[in-house]
């Protein structure tokens, strides 16, 4: 074998090496040795050919048309290095098929559009970790976080020529464009709005899908209908999880199952049989508790919601309450507490402030006649503590008001009470009780008062 | 291996991997050289895109059927990289060898020899 000393043919085949390596994923610590490998064997084929005869251009021109397609041989050397998945996948989506275009008009403003889609979805990542229960974080993350690696990817396609980027950039700005337009069509009559986004983005679809644009991503290969399909099921599901997750639900919350609400009334009537007083005993037991309601990085911050606790009574004919008294005891593992009346907290077996219910109870105060009367106290949720049992104590008391200016007194009737316990924005359970006729809590329909939905 | 086909329409990655192990049993050589080796030892009857060999010794070096390592050459030619068979290369080439002339030898009483 001789050996060619001109003319140098070495750029032009370390190119074509590069080339090859280029459409490849080739781990960065081979990928010097591999090129200094496949230069050496198009180096001697180049040699090889001179000594048979060809010129010095015909000997590289055979010796790289030998070596075989660079864009296969990328894909091989990819599929060489890394798993069938990575080789089928990243590895047809990524490699460099074209170089940076330079001045082409759009270029930087839609890859610029990728970035900040990432920004926005690395910021959604966040909230979403931050602020969601466990399970519906997860989902919200798996959604966000398929979007986020989506956008990083086409970025990083887009500046490589692969065509699919250019397609994904054009479904991006497909949305921007319809959420403008939504935007102009949900305006109220006789207002105007400006769809200031939606103007930006027709601005960066114009050379999205420009001639020149075109041009350059002419050099991409198709991915293929089975990776194009993933593709766009992962667009889907990287748009659509992150609203399912609000509707998820999450195991690690409670649900009503897990509380029992149990209320008893004991009843001190009148010679006529009217009620005069009456002891309401309700007991509330959680099983369990929630596991990280305020969100996993408990960043849930805008969350006022509290639990409250509701106790209204029904108007005890011809009668009114004049004194309501309240205590809020736990009586599972007897800490010693009890809180007949005044400062009215809730504190756990080390003597911490678990939980404050501020409002103090209605006494001796005469309410309107014949109207229902109800107590509300509020508290954190995490005050409770699962496993215990919590018994709230009322006692109310009625006096006469028929002297009131009345046509026509109603005959006497029991009072009923009704107990709601809502725990935070999420459910509401209520029960109802009379003289010696107990309640057990039921789950209430939603929307309720208290809560937002 | 998977049977995906690398060059002619009957070399899977396979066969080609143990056509290579086949090679290297005889002696070191480097990729251009077992290209040379293969084409000429078929007499042109596999005739594959001569880069085609790389992607399917670096296989058969992750799979620590080979091992290579680095010759420099005199004057401003550049260095080759060697490959010889590993212990598990030998076995694999034995193994692989059994099974091929099982094969043939079934298609022979199929096919006729």
């Amino acid at each position: 074998m001789s050996e060619m000393t001109f003319p140098n043919p070495e750029p032009r085949l370390r190119a074509q090496v590069e080339s090859i390596l280029a459409g490849s994923s080739v781990p960065a610590a081979d990928r010097q040795d591999l090129a200094e490998e496949l230069y050496g064997h198009l180096w001697q084929r180049c040699q090889d050919a001179l000594a048979a005869g060809a010129s010095a251009s015909e000997a590289v021109e055979t010796a790289i048309r030998s070596f075989g397609e660079a864009g296969r041989l990328g894909h091989e050397m990819t599929g060489a290095y890394h798993s069938r998945l990575y080789a089928t996948t990243i590895g047809v989506l990524l490699p460099v098929v074209a170089p940076p275009p330079g001045k082409l008009w759009g270029y930087r403003r839609l890859r610029l559009l990728l970035a900040l889609g990432a920004i926005v979805e690395l910021i959604l990542l966040w909230l979403g970790l931050t602020q969601l229960t466990p399970v519906r974080a997860a989902v919200f993350a798996s959604g966000a976080g398929l979007a986020l690696a989506l956008d990083v990817m086409a970025f990083r396609a887009f500046g490589r020529g692969q065509r699919w980027a250019l397609r994904y950039c054009q479904f991006l700005l497909a949305i921007v464009l319809v959420q403008g337009a939504e935007f102009v069509f949900a305006a109220p009559p006789g207002t105007y709005t400006l769809p200031l986004l939606g103007l930006i983005g027709l601005w960066m679809l114009l050379p999205a899908m420009g001639a020149e644009m075109a041009e350059w991503f002419s050099h991409s290969r198709p991915i293929g209908r089975v990776l194009a399909i993933g593709l766009v099921v992962a667009v889907a599901a990287g748009y659509l999880l992150p609203y399912v997750a609000a509707a998820v639900p999450d195991p690690t919350q409670v649900s009503a199952s897990d509380l029992d609400l149990q209320v008893s009334a004991v009843c001190t009537r009148d010679a006529s049989g009217g009620v005069t007083a009456m002891d309401v005993n309700t007991r509330v037991h959680w099983t369990r508790l929630d596991l990280f309601p305020d969100g996993l990085g408990q960043g849930n911050i805008a969350s006022s919601w509290l639990d409250g606790f509701e106790t209204g009574v029904s108007p005890s004919g011809g009668r009114n309450i004049v004194d309501w008294r309240t205590a809020w005891v736990p009586i599972t593992s007897h800490v010693p507490m009890y809180f007949p009346y005044g400062d009215r907290q809730i504190t756990s077996p080390n003597g911490s402030v678990d939980g404050l219910i501020p409002a103090p109870p209605p006494s001796l105060v005469a309410l309107d006649p014949y109207v229902p009367a109800s107590d509300a106290i509020e508290f954190t949720p995490g005050s409770l503590h699962a496993g215990w049992t919590y018994e709230f104590v009322q006692h109310l008391q009625w006096q006469d008001v028929s002297a009131q200016p009345e046509p026509t007194p109603p005959a006497p009737v029991d009072p009923l009470v009704i107990v709601r316990y809502a725990h935070l924005d999420r459910l509401v359970v209520q029960a109802l009780a009379s003289c010696d006729r107990p309640g057990s809590g039921v789950q209430m329909q939603l929307p309720y008062p208290w809560t937002s939905q | 291996m998977s049977e995906q086909q690398v060059g002619g329409p009957q070399l899977s990655r396979g066969e080609f991997g143990l056509l290579i192990l086949g090679l290297l049993g005889r002696r070191e050589m480097y990729g251009y050289e077992i290209v040379a080796e293969l084409r000429r030892s078929t007499e042109g009857a596999i005739d594959l895109p001569e880069g085609t060999v790389y992607p399917a010794l670096r296989r058969l070096e992750r799979d620590g059927l080979i091992g290579g390592h680095w010759v420099e050459m005199a004057g401003n030619a550049p260095r080759r990289r060697y490959y010889r068979l590993t212990q598990q290369g030998e076995k694999a080439l034995a193994a692989g060898r059994e099974d091929w002339l099982r094969f043939k030898s079934a298609a022979d009483a199929v096919l006729g020899s």
